[in-house]
């Protein structure tokens, strides 16, 4: 913090110009190296008018989003007894060709559509950030991942999502893991549907950075029978290359520059 | 702008003074740029990124909270308007109920700006027919009515819809449980951008709202009804970036 404390001049004393010089040389200095204590609060904004600050309004946060509408087609197949059915259409071949399809079992893979889930910025300052995704998860019901030609059983696809900053995980977006002990619980969704937000606060250094929203499908454990899981660990008969699927969605991405406040 | 002092044992001239003092002067009356570095701005001068609403000292960022106490329960069913999913399905035809809305007399004015919109809410409970205790859905979705000068325009997004489906009934080797209680988190974050208009415009209202589906089934096997709790419907308003 840079202060002007003037040494000033006691009565009878013999004045040396040098000294007196340099109470002027240390209150340029502090004018010339200002730091935010040197500004009062609300020191550049109008008290009038807030939309006239003089600080360029804005500044404070930058807002980006891109998003994508995918129909769920809910009255195009046919329910039971003939009557017009609710079931999504989740196919490839007549759903939405705007649905994200999740790859089984290849790792997590950016949600794409006309649409991308993704946001690319440059910022020459240390930024905060708050990256929020908005989506409605979606799959097939029960019927259609069979592991017995039956049907009497079956296996639930683990849908996983998280936000990545730069190829890493945003902590705390998900739903997601990656475990290595072959444990069924905490892999992600068994969900025949979830409408939600997730969202992670992180910190960036100045350069180009890039967001996105990605998905996957973990190998799918334990059969199930209607929504009760009863069995141990069981690999689908038919793994599911559509059908598990990303609908509506939209990436938000707020920007906070906070110079030095963040970047040391 | 260096400061020329005298030196020790030179003599003090009132010139010598002078200059010193306007040489400060002249650094304090007109900070360069260059001098004004990042460190020169903290939290407490910085202005706020949410804009007053017009004509107020009142921040734009309004909410609208519903508690478990003020649970809505919707009847309203999608089952035969659910075709085509579009602002007729649920706004205009036969429009669904409301779950919670944020409104004022005379709309909130804004400068042109971007707003985050933010529904959260629970879905505690779809309750099925009695002849199907596996089927059925819950539907919402998020609108709003701006107005720009003249009459009212509602703007309603397909990207701003959800479903969510119900569970079958669980029991346990005694008894059913909570067959139809669900309680399923479901949220719809969006940004309204206003940024390219050249005046003020108003928010007059946003809605959240939500009706029932049958799932794969018959229509007379539809649910009978959906509730929603602790729903929470915010806005915040954004300073213009661009």
């Amino acid at each position: 913090m840079s202060t002007y404390l003037p040494k000033g001049l006691k009565s009878g004393e013999v004045i040396d110009p040098d000294e007196l010089g340099d109470e002027f040389i240390r209150a340029s200095k502090v004018a010339s190296s200002t730091t935010q204590y040197q500004w009062a609060g609300a020191a550049f904004q109008n008290s009038s008018n807030s939309n006239i600050d003089l600080l360029k309004a804005g500044t404070g946060v930058i807002a980006t989003e891109v998003s994508q509408s995918a129909l769920l087609r809910t009255g195009g197949s046919p329910g039971w007894g003939g009557d017009p059915g609710q079931a999504p259409d989740l196919t490839v071949s007549s759903g939405s060709s705007e649905l994200f399809h999740i790859p089984y079992n290849r790792g997590f893979s950016k949600i794409t559509g006309t649409q991308d889930m993704e946001i690319n910025w440059t910022t020459e300052y240390p930024e905060m950030i708050l990256v929020a995704f908005s989506y409605q998860g979606i799959r097939k019901i029960y019927t259609a991942f069979d592991v017995y030609s039956t049907g009497a059983d079956y296996v639930y696809p683990q849908t996983q999502v998280r936000i990545s900053l730069n190829g890493g995980t945003v902590i705390g977006t998900g739903a997601h893991d990656h475990r290595h002990d072959g444990k069924i619980r905490g892999q992600g969704m068994m969900n025949k549907s979830v409408r939600t937000t997730t969202l992670g606060m992180t910190l960036v250094p100045p350069g180009s950075h890039s967001v996105s929203a990605e998905a996957a499908q973990s190998q799918a454990y334990g059969t199930a029978h209607g929504d009760k899981v009863t069995g141990s660990v069981t690999a689908f008969d038919n793994p599911p290359d559509e059908g598990v699927c990303i609908g509506h969605r939209s990436l938000i991405l707020l920007r906070f520059p906070k110079g030095t406040l963040i970047g040391g | 702008m260096a400061v020329s002092k005298p030196t020790s044992g030179s003599t003090i001239t009132p010139t010598s003074v002078t200059d010193m003092y306007d040489s400060v002067k002249d650094v304090v009356n007109a900070v360069p740029a260059s001098s004004v570095g990042e460190s020169a701005f903290g939290p407490h001068t910085l202005p706020s990124c949410v804009p007053n609403l017009v004509g107020t000292t009142t921040s734009g960022a309004v909410s609208s909270a519903l508690t478990v106490a003020d649970a809505v329960t919707i009847t309203k069913a999608s089952h035969n308007v659910m075709l085509a999913e579009t602002e007729a399905d649920v706004v205009t035809s036969d429009p669904w109920a409301t779950i919670v809305e944020i409104t004022k007399s005379g709309g909130y004015t804004l400068p042109p700006c971007k707003v985050l919109v933010m529904f959260d809410a629970t879905v505690s409970t779809i309750v099925k027919d009695t002849a199907d205790t596996v089927h059925g859905q819950a539907w919402f979705s998020v609108y709003y009515t701006v107005n720009y000068g003249g009459s009212d325009v509602t703007q309603w997004e397909l990207r701003n819809m959800g479903l969510i489906h119900t569970t079958q009934n669980m029991t346990s080797s005694t008894s059913t449980l909570a067959a139809n209680v669900l309680n399923k988190q479901v949220s719809v974050w969006f940004l309204i951008d206003k940024t390219h208009l050249a005046s003020d415009w108003k928010i007059v209202n946003i809605k959240a709202v939500g009706a029932v589906g049958t799932g794969s089934q018959a229509l007379s096997r539809r649910p009978t009804s959906v509730t929603f709790q602790n729903a929470n419907l915010s806005f915040v308003a954004l300073h213009k970036d661009s």
